[in-house]
């Protein structure tokens, strides 16, 4: 009796662990490694943003591939054919990573193939401006450096310069000053300031004065006199913004008469100021005759 | 065969050999190996090294496209740049 209920007992255990070993390789799936990769790789690429567009083709061919591997797995095929799709799965999904990089390299470039043009057509648009706001800067200086040229060289005309192997010379005559007496005298300012337009105009040029008296009274008094109106005439333009070190001026007093001191008319020719503009930037050379 | 052949082909112009040498050299084998098994009358194998042969041929082809590409747009990204700092620069007077 005893015998029989073990006996009956094992063949119950003995079923029990049968159908648990059934089970167990049931809830056990098959594995591959290679299938595995091939997953991952299939699952990166599905999640790479970059796949896109043409890229999809060999995604598709991916999952595609991938599919019949995990079908043939589970029918139970042959590892080797199982593999040989997980091949394809892998390689597929790698090129639609590939192919996406390459579709995003070549929109970048496509983008900065705009930039591009739009930073030459900037540049360009800055030098068109730059060039006419500088042709018409230097227009405008050239026009108002000639304007003030002209009236310059206009004002000394007005006072009967003439062109001499020492320079330009203006004399001023001696209405300039009463009898006697070396202060300017108040009519003289438009003389003074039509030498100063000239002389400011052509800063490089220096100027020399010269003062001259006629033969009446003495050597000494003549001498003197001529000096300070010399003086008078420089301090003058110093006022009107000449610079002191452009400025000689020299006495000569009855010396280098320029008509006979026996007319009144003649000496008063002889009573001047003549004022000599060099031609350059060197002084005035002193007067010889 | 034929579709591996050109494959390889195109890769190589776009120079994977130099740019994608693995992928390259595996078409290669794969390809090889395709035409052995057609000798030995396996046709079955032959027909999937053709097709792996393929596969291995577009990656290399794709990952020295993608290469060169990056690279391109990297350079045209620098000069760019240097042309930006050129013509942002003020003119001397």
């Amino acid at each position: 009796m005893s015998t029989s209920i073990k006996l009956g007992t094992l063949s119950i255990l003995v079923a029990v662990a049968a159908t648990l070993t059934l089970v167990g390789c049931a809830a056990a799936p098959r594995q591959d490694a290679q299938l595995d990769a091939a997953r991952e790789a299939v699952a990166t690429a599905h999640r790479d943003p970059q796949v896109t567009g043409d890229a999809l083709i060999e995604l598709s061919k991916a999952d595609t591939a991938l599919n019949a591997a995990d079908a043939l797995l589970l029918a139970g095929k042959p590892l080797a054919d199982v593999e040989y799709q997980a091949y394809l799965a892998d390689r597929f999904a790698r090129a639609a990573q590939e192919h996406g990089k390459l579709l995003a390299s070549e929109k970048t470039i496509a983008e900065l193939d705009n930039r591009r043009n739009a930073v030459l057509l900037a540049a360009r648009e800055r030098e068109t401006r730059r060039a006419i706001a500088g042709a018409a800067s230097s227009a405008q200086e050239t026009a108002m450096a000639t304007g003030r040229a002209e009236r310059a060289e206009q004002e000394l005309a007005e006072l009967q310069a003439k062109h001499t192997d020492r320079g330009v010379v203006v004399t001023l005559g001696d209405v300039l000053f009463a009898t006697g007496r070396s202060e300017l005298q108040e009519g003289s300012q438009r003389s003074i300031s039509r030498l100063t337009a000239f002389l400011n105009e052509h800063p490089q040029r220096t100027v020399r004065i010269e003062g001259f008296t006629d033969s009446v009274g003495s050597d000494a008094y003549n001498q003197n006199l001529s000096e300070q109106r010399a003086a008078s005439v420089a301090g003058a333009l110093a006022r009107d913004g000449v610079d002191r070190s452009r400025i000689q001026m020299r006495g000569y007093g009855k010396s280098y008469p320029v008509a006979s001191n026996d007319s009144a008319a003649g000496r008063q020719q002889n009573r001047r100021v003549e004022v000599i503009i060099s031609d350059n930037d060197q002084s005035v050379p002193e007067r010889t005759r | 065969m034929t579709r591996a052949e050109v494959a390889i082909e195109q890769a190589q112009r776009d120079g994977a050999a130099e740019l994608a040498s693995e992928p390259f050299q595996e078409a290669q084998r794969k390809l090889n190996e395709a035409k052995a098994a057609v000798d030995q009358r396996d046709n079955v194998h032959a027909a999937q090294l053709v097709e792996e042969a393929f596969a291995a041929a577009r990656l290399a082809d794709l990952t020295a496209l993608s290469e060169k590409s990056a690279k391109a747009a990297a350079e045209v990204d620098k000069s760019i740049r240097t042309l930006e700092s050129e013509t942002n620069r003020p003119s001397s007077p």
